[in-house]
This record gives C-alpha cells, structure tokens and sequence, in this order.
C-alpha cells in the first residue's frame, strides 16, 4: 500500500459545454472553456510550477512562479490566472522561463529556514518540491538582511501549528477559510516585506476559526501543518474511507504509518465533502485508540456485581444462553435489540436479521427511532420514499434556501459551508428556528429573513407559509396537475386556506409578524429553484411528522421537487442514520422499508433465510421501556447507542434498564448505558471495520479497514456468532457478502456491490437496473409511488405547556466540537472548545430570577431536575432556554419528558417547560449519578485465566 | 421489581396507550370522520404490535374510560391478535 497522491490541477476544473483547443509544449489539448492554462497542461501531466495555486482555490496570482511564454503575447502571463483559449501555442519549459523561476524561488528561499532536513513537511513540501523543479542551486541572497527567522510559533491550537517563520505569503491559507470554509479567520496584514497571516488580534484559538484544517490542507509549506505529523512524521501508506461522526459523510484518506494513524486528510473526490472538512472528521479521531475503550468482553449476573473479563466464547455463549432462558420464560416477544446509526449497513443489517430470525420477532429498532424517525414517516406520506430528494451539490443551483430546525454549520458543517458558498454568490436565506443560529449572520451572508418563532410551533408556522401561497395565487398549478393526486391537492388546498392557518391566526402561536411570513413564503414561492432543508428542530416535536409532511407539501405547492437546486433535504444527525433506517431497522418495516405484513416481500426474506418472518410489527424503543418497566420485555442488545444519556426521561430509560434480566452493550466505552448492562461486548472504531455508511443524500460511501480490530473481532461477526449459539446459521466471509445479500433482498440496492463502490467511488441509491449509477436527485417525471400526496396538517399544540409552575421552555441542541452523546468528541482534544453544557438564558429572564453569567442554576421540569451553569445569551427570545447533551453528568434528559411525535414516538427534545432557578449544589440526581458512575462501572482485576 | 410496582407500571402503560391513540387521532382529526376513523386504526395496526393493541382496546373498555367519538369510531378497525 502507498500513500494515495490527488492531482492538484492549481486551478478549480470548470464544467462548461463549450471547449476550447490549445496547443501545450507542442501537444494539442482541448479543456471546458474557463479552463485556466495551468489547469490545461496538467490534464495532461505537464505540471508548470506554482505556489500560490491549488485547484480547490480561485487562482490569486501572487508567486509568479507559474509563468509561460503564449506566441503572440508580450511577456510571460502567469498560467494560473490565465484563461486557455482556442489556438493559443503555450511554452511551459524554455531556459528563459526557467531562469525568471530561479529568480523566484531565490527570493522565496532567501526568507526561509534551511531546514529541511529536520522539517516536519520534509518529503510533502510544495516549496521543496518546486525548488526542485525549477532547478534551484544556490541563493544569492545571505540571511545577514532582513528576514522572518525568528517569528514566533502559534501552537494555541490544540490540532495545528502555525509557524510563520516558514510562511511564504503565498495567501492560500487566507483564500481557503474564506472560499472553502466560509469563517473569514484569517487575513494578510501588513504590506510588502511586512506581510504575515493574522489570525484575528491574537491567535488562533481566539480567533474567529472553527478549526476545520481547510487552511492546513492548503498551506504548501510546514507554515501551517498538524501536530500529529510534527509528533510522529509523514504518513507513508493511506486508503480512503469515510467519516463516522454526522449524516454528511466525508471522505478521508486515512494517512497511516504502520498501523498508526497519522491524519486524516479530507479527500478531494469525495462527493459528499469534495476535499472539505470539519474540525471532527479532520482532527477528532483520537478516541478510537483512548485508553477508555474496552477491549475485553465481559459480563456479571447483577449490574451491581463488578464486571469480570472473559473470552469471546464466553461472552456469547452467556449471552445466548440467558437470551434462550428469558424467551422460554416469558414468550419470544420478551427480547429484542437497537441497531446503531453509527455502525455500518452489514452490521445494522446482520444485527436486523438476528432478531427476526433467530430472536423469531420484529422487536429491533433504531436511535433514529429518537432523531429521525419523522422524517420517514413524513415523506414516505407525501413523496413516496423515506429520503431526502437531493444530493448536496444542488445547493449550488438553490436560488431560495428555506433552513427550518437545523443548525447547520454546528451540525453538518461542510455542507453549510457548502451552502454559505451559494449564499455569498446572491442566494436568498430564509431561518425558521427560535435560536439566532450562526447562519442568520455569517460573514458576507445575511438571512432575508429569520422567522424566530416559538419552540413547537413548526406546523404553525409552516402552514401560515403554505396559506400564503394557496390563497395569494402562488401555487405552481401546473406542477401540481401533472404530478399530484388532485382531490388530495384539492382538500388540502381548501384545508390550508381556512382563516386558522393564516399568518394572522397563527402568529399568536408563533410569535412570528405575519408580514415576515407573508413576504417569506412570497420569496420561497418567487423563485424556480426554492430547496428546504430540515434538521432535528423539525423533527423532535410532537408534531414533527406532520412538519415533514407540511414541508413536503410546501415543496410540491411550488414545483420544487424533482429538479437541481429544490426538493426537501433533511440533514441527517449521525453519520449512518440514513442506512440503519434504510436496513431494515425499524420494528414494522424489512430493509428497503417495506411493511413485515406484506406478503411477498416477507416471501422472499423467506425463502432466503430459510425462516418464518413474524408479520407483526415489534416494539419502538420507547414501547421497549414501557414494556421493561411493567415486566414484560427482559432482554436487550444495545449496539453502539447510549439510551441512558441519548433519550427522554432518563430516570424512565433507566428504571426500565435495570428492570430487565439481561442487558447486552456492544460500544467502544463503557458508556451510561452500560452501567445497567450484564454483557458488554467490545466493538470497532471505523478505523477497524469494513462497510458502508449511508449520508444525508443516499449516498453509500466505503468504509475501509486501516487497522486490525483492537479487541480482536470484526464487529458484524458477533451478531452472527450470537445467532449460531442461539441456533440460527448465517454464513458470511467478508461484509462485501452481507451487501450482496442486502442487494438481492432490497430493490433499491439491487446494482449495488462493493466492485461498483470501488469503480465509482460512492453511490446513491436508488440503484438497480433502471439506474445503475445510482439516483442523485428523486422524483424527477414521476414519484417513486406514481403521484405526490398532500397530507392534512392541522396545527395541535403539544401538551407541553408553560405555566406558572414552569414558564420557560428549554430547548436542546448540540455544537460543532462535540458529538451527540459525547462520547467520542469528549475523549478527544475537542473537549478545549466544549468543557461542559451550560444553560443559555436571555438577559431577561436571567434578571428576573437573579442570575448571572456562570452561576449554578438548576432546571427543573415535570419530569425531573438538573442543575448546569448559566450563560447569558441573546439567542434565543425571552421565555425560552437552550442546552446541548454532550456530557452525560449534566443531564439534560432527566429534564426531558417522555412526550413524543404522535405518529413515530420520536421524542419531543425540543419543546420542554422548566423553571430555572439559582442553586448551590448539583441535583440529586446528578449526585447519585456521579456515584453510580463508580458502583456500576467497577471491573474485576484480570485473572490470568480469562480473556485470552 | 415487585408486584405492586408492576401493576403500577402496567397502569401506567395503558393510559399512555390511550394518550398515542388520542395523539394519532388528533392528527386525523381534520379528516372527514369516516376517513379519519379508517386511517386512525391502520396507523395503530401499521405500528403496533399486537399486545398494544390488545391492551389499548382492553383499557378502552375499562370502567370510567372515555374515548373521544372519533377515537370511538376507529376502535372498530383496530387489528385484534392473531390466536396462533
Ligand atoms: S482551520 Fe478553518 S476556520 Fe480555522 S483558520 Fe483554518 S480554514 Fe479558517
Ligand atoms: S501559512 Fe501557508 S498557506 Fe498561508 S500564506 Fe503562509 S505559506 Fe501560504
Ligand atoms: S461534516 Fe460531518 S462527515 Fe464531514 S468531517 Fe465533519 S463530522 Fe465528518
Ligand atoms: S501559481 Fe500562478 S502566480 Fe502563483
């Protein structure tokens, strides 16, 4: 294996249906017209020279290393910045071209240590290397005038260094955070011989940058370079792979030497993130090699008894056998598991398969069931299928974005750096969530309108928008009658122009001017290319199916479905939400979403699996508990997931969790979960597995294997070897066969193979003989199940309500640096931006209980209390307070309740009545909690005979 | 867990069965009734399993338990147990 090397063109490749044709050293060329001449000779290996060009980059011109001779021209243009055109005879190499690059590069060397020997870019230059290039011999030009030499490092970064002694000011750094990333961190200050990057007044850490190693990837020198080569060297061997933290699903060339991993290098022909990162995907992997993770398996008869080490054997045998017991005593249906979002497609899908074949019930379902379980409900109604309509890059093409309940650049952030990109070049924004998120005012982007409207009133708000349209003539009729089924058109037309669905009637839930709405939904409706997209604020409420189907309403009103630059887009929280779902997760649904009661979908899992399929639906994972806590459901297998801290009503979660006989954790970590658990089985990091992962576009990206399994087994071979012990055979040699077993169940993914994954690099599905490359956009003449339907969304506010006892509303969200549960950020250098959650309150509210910033406050709802820090914050308006989830001491969800979306279960995070209040100690819950994280975490010294 | 907590718990089930049918059916609710009705018991037999079902339709009938009328309406529909 060798370390995979992308062409860098130096200029960005421009798509254009025209071409032009130029002649390069001799050679005919014909490139996309825009095509830069730099861009032109590479396509076809002539690498001219350059420094200050890199093709994720507008071409800046400032090295002028990149010089060629054009016949017919005076001078010596930079090919950077200059355009091929039809019969243009271009010379790249000649001893005069090479003598005014010499000259270059003398300035530049003349300013910069020689060190190269002991430089941590030593052999990954792009200085060395065109010093080379160009030949460069000596340097006339002593160290005795005035140099750079001595600058001081930066290393407040806890991932990247910047050592400006070594920076050539070549701008790329500068052009990388504002084009790429979007955070205009950085500038050039000073002038001439003077001019240096400039992080903000300081430093980095306290500037403005998000950290996403843009500048790093493009910084051609050691200027800006990560620590970990600094500490350990140049990788020497790479494969591409993809990021396990969000639903965006970038893709990395995992760097490694020997089996150590040196970075993670976001990787250019990644669909998904096109070369573009975020600080976890780039830099936050050091917990899958924490010394927290647990290696062994290990199990204990009572969750008060330490945990002892045995082997795998063990481990599984124990685990069947007490599955095998608790079924005989209390009926096949008392056991079930919970597949991951963050495990792979082969695993979700083995583990899937474990329950309805060899547990012989439906009882599995997904952490979806808590994030995005609407979402598949919501558009299955209305579209057809249960998935976004679009791939990222149609944001390129949006000329109106609608961003409802999502925070994208905290939780999907090179997507929104994608869309900050399209919103700089003249797209309209409109913001509809209670927070100021960052996107309302980024720099150079400005949201048209934000809709601050009051936590839960989603499909108020949405539906005063669609009232607009229906009743000032704004529906794209045409659209419509091809497309649609009429009559449900036509009630739901009647039903959303009822006077209760005006702007006016709803803003007294809302809280929203009915003129912004009015002129929001005139500007959604203005446009030919208007694309919604949502996230967990849409989602986690009561209603949020019946949002996701308002939405879905919306878009098909306007005609924005079907074609680039429209469509619903929800973003999905984890990284393989899309493909748990899409496996098969769900309690009532086979993989590819198809109801258990059907018959001949159930034949055909039939035939191959050689079992009877129950055509019952099995439990949801808050049924799960209910049913825990009154008895009847006594075993459960947790893969990868943290219910204890992830969902509502922890002391619920919990008091079901310890009312069953056997709890099965497959993780990393002994996570909280676990403290309840009677087998823990250790799992993979990414970096261990093969497989895929599904992103927000449907896109199925490889996972690959950097490294041996630290505990010694794959993770999807446990499901298999549980269902062998408990009786039930499934044979598979590598996950390529569980995806060729999930190819020839699921039509969907009928072209889908690990070969095609290698040749095209990702797919999005659908993908079957009508679409062998995969689908990238949906519903574009027709909808999956022939015509759109308009689904009735009358607006019924949730039951949580503010009152005197508890008059504000917190709601619940999370940041960039941190990661759902926290359980991987936490353990990583991340922890720096994120210490722990605090309590976000306005200044009014903080006033009248007389708190202030950094006091302990406790928040205390109808189902239970916590106390956190304060901040004081204007983001929100008054009556509402805000918390994220990342650490589990704070407990956000013992405050939470265990309402839910009616049509899903999907619990309502977002919308819950609390009173805050100044406090000096932890609550009791926080304190028996710390206790606990002691009393049932306690493993037994190894004996020697164990777990070898 | 001792018995009397268990049929606490199991109390405690049941009205929570009631509150997701009264959930479902308000969302129905501005459906015409009979459609309401129809699409109130198909998504409780989609998504229910047959011992939630059986114990909604038991704890409706329980002593000084009212449905609202629509909820009533859908009864009829709801999927009972298969006796295998
Ligand atoms: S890490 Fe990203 S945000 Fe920070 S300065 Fe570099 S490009 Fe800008
Ligand atoms: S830090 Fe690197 S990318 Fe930025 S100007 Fe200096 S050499 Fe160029
Ligand atoms: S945006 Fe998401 S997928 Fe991409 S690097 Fe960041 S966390 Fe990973
Ligand atoms: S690469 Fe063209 S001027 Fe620097």
């Amino acid at each position: 294996m060798s370390l995979i090397q992308e062409i860098d063109f130096g200029t960005p490749i421009r798509v254009a249906e025209k071409t032009v044709t130029l002649i390069i050293d001799g050679e005919q060329i014909s490139v996309p017209e825009g095509t830069s001449v730099m861009a032109a000779a590479m396509s076809r290996g002539v690498k001219i020279p350059k420094l200050c060009a890199s093709d994720n980059l507008e071409p800046f011109g400032s090295c002028r290393l990149c010089l060629v001779e054009i016949e017919g021209r005076r001078g010596t243009p930079a090919s950077c910045t200059t355009p091929a055109e039809n019969g243009m005879v271009v010379h790249t190499q000649n001893e005069r071209l090479a003598k005014l690059r010499r000259g270059v590069m003398e300035l530049y060397i003349s300013d910069h240590p020689l060190d190269c020997l002991t430089c941590s870019a030593n052999g990954n230059c792009e200085l060395q290397d065109a010093a080379g290039e160009v030949g460069l011999r000596e340097v006339r030009y002593g160290y005795q005038g005035e140099n750079h030499l001595q600058d001081v490092k930066d290393e407040s970064n806890p991932y990247f260094s910047y050592d400006p002694s070594k920076c050539i000011v070549c701008n790329r750094c500068v052009r990388a955070c504002e084009e790429v990333q979007g955070t205009f961190a950085l500038t050039i200050e000073g002038r001439g011989f003077d001019s240096r990057v400039k992080p903000g007044p300081t430093n980095f850490i306290e500037s403005e940058c998000v950290s996403c190693g843009a500048c790093v990837q493009a910084c051609p020198t050691a200027t800006l370079i990560e620590k970990s080569v600094i500490e350990r060297g140049q990788p020497e061997h790479s494969l591409i792979t993809t990021c396990a933290y969000c639903g965006v699903g970038c893709s990395f060339k995992a760097e490694m030497r020997g089996d150590e991993l040196i970075r993670m290098v976001p990787y250019k022909a990644g669909k998904a993130n096109e070369g573009h990162s975020c600080v976890k995907g780039r830099f936050a992997y050091g917990y899958a090699t924490h010394k927290d993770r647990m290696l062994k398996p290990m199990i204990r008869a009572r969750i008060t008894d330490p945990w002892r080490e045995v082997s795998w054997e063990e481990a599984i045998s124990y685990t069947a056998s007490e599955l095998k017991r608790i079924q005989a005593q209390y009926g096949r249906e008392s056991i079930g598991a919970i597949t991951s979002s963050r495990c792979t497609n082969e695993e979700v899908f083995v583990l899937q398969k474990l329950v309805r074949a060899a547990f012989r019930n439906n009882n599995v379902d997904t952490c979806a069931r808590v994030c995005h379980s609407p979402t598949g409900y919501g558009l299955k109604m209305t579209l057809g299928t249960s998935a976004g309509t679009q791939d990222f890059a149609s944001v390129d093409d949006a000329d109106v974005m609608l961003v409802i309940g999502a925070n994208p650049t905290d939780g999907h952030p090179v997507f929104a750096s994608r869309m900050k990109k399209r919103l700089r070049a003249g797209a309209k924004l409109i913001v509809a969530d209670p927070r100021s998120i960052d996107l309302v005012r980024t720099p150079h982007v400005q949201a048209n309108y934000h809709l601050q409207l009051k936590p839960g009133t989603n499909v108020a708000l949405v539906n005063s928008l669609a009232h607009v349209i229906v009743t000032e003539g704004l529906v794209n009729e045409a659209f419509v009658r091809a497309r649609c089924d009429l009559d449900e058109f036509e009630s739901w037309a009647r039903f959303i122009a009822l006077a209760q669905n005006s702007p006016e009637e709803m803003e007294q839930y809302t809280g929203v001017p009915a003129k912004d709405v009015r002129a929001a939904a005139r500007l959604y409706a203005s446009v030919r290319n208007a694309a919604i997209y949502y996230g967990l604020g849409v989602t986690e409420h009561s209603q949020g199916s019946t949002t996701v189907m308002a939405l879905a309403n919306l878009a098909m009103a306007t005609g924005n479905i079907g074609h680039v630059g429209a469509g619903v887009n929800p973003l999905r929280g984890q990284n393989n939400v899309q493909g748990s779902c899409d496996m098969g997760s769900f309690p009532h649904e086979l993989p590819g979403y198809r109801h258990v009661s059907d018959d001949a979908t159930r034949e055909t899992f039939e035939a191959l699996w050689g079992v009877e399929i129950d055509d019952e639906p099995g439990l949801r994972i808050p049924n799960m508990i209910d049913e825990a806590v009154a008895g009847n459901y006594r075993g459960l297998f947790v893969q990868g997931e943290d219910i204890a801290q992830s969902d509502p009503n922890t002391q619920h979660i919990s008091s079901g969790l310890a009312a069953m006989d056997c709890v099965i954790v497959q993780d990393l970590f002994l996570n909280e979960t676990a403290k309840y658990a009677h087998v823990f089985l250790p799992g993979c990091s990414f970096l261990e597995k093969d497989g895929t992962f599904t992103n927000a576009e449907r896109r199925i990206n490889r996972v690959r294997k950097v490294m041996a399994p630290l505990c010694g087994k794959d993770e999807w071979r446990v499901a298999i070897e549980l269902a062998h012990a408990m009786g039930y055979e499934m044979n598979y040699g590598h996950p390529s066969e569980i995806m060729d077993e999930i190819a020839a169940l699921t039509p969907t993914f009928a072209g889908v193979s690990y070969a095609k994954l290698d040749e095209m690099g990702s797919v999005q599905w659908p993908c079957d003989e009508a679409a062998p490359y995969g689908t990238p956009l949906m519903h574009v003449d027709r909808f999956v199940g022939g015509k759109g339907h308009f689904m009735l969304t009358e607006y019924v506010p949730t039951r949580e309500r503010s009152g005197p006892r508890f008059p504000l509303i917190l709601t619940t969200g999370r940041i960039l640096s941190q990661y759902n549960v926290g359980a991987q950020t936490r353990r990583t250098e991340n922890g720096f931006w994120h210490m722990e959650d605090v309590l976000e309150i306005h200044p009014f509210d903080a006033e009248q209980r007389g708190i202030v910033d950094g006091d302990l406050v406790s928040i205390v709802s109808r189902a239970g209390d916590t106390a956190l820090r304060a901040k004081i914050s204007e983001r929100m308006q008054p009556g509402v307070v805000y918390t994220t989830f990342h650490h589990p001491g704070s407990g956000a969800n013992v405050v939470t309740t265990d309402n839910s979306d009616w049509a899903t279960n999907c619990p309502e995070y977002k919308v819950t009545a609390v009173e805050v209040r100044r406090v000096n100690a932890l609550s009791s819950w926080q304190e028996r909690n710390a206790q606990e994280d002691v009393s049932l975490r306690r493993v037994l010294e190894a004996t020697p005979d164990a777990a070898e | 867990m001792n018995q009397e907590t268990h049929i606490f718990a199991h109390d405690d089930n049941n009205a929570k069965l009631i509150r997701m049918a009264q959930e479902i059916a308000d969302y129905f609710h501005a459906y015409p009734q009979e459609k309401a009705a129809e699409s109130i018991a198909s998504h409780i037999n989609h998504f229910w399993t047959p011992k939630m079902r059986e114990d909604f339709l038991a704890a409706a009938e329980a002593p000084g338990q009212s449905l609202t009328p629509l909820l009533q309406a859908a009864r009829g529909g709801i999927r009972r147990k298969k006796i295998k």
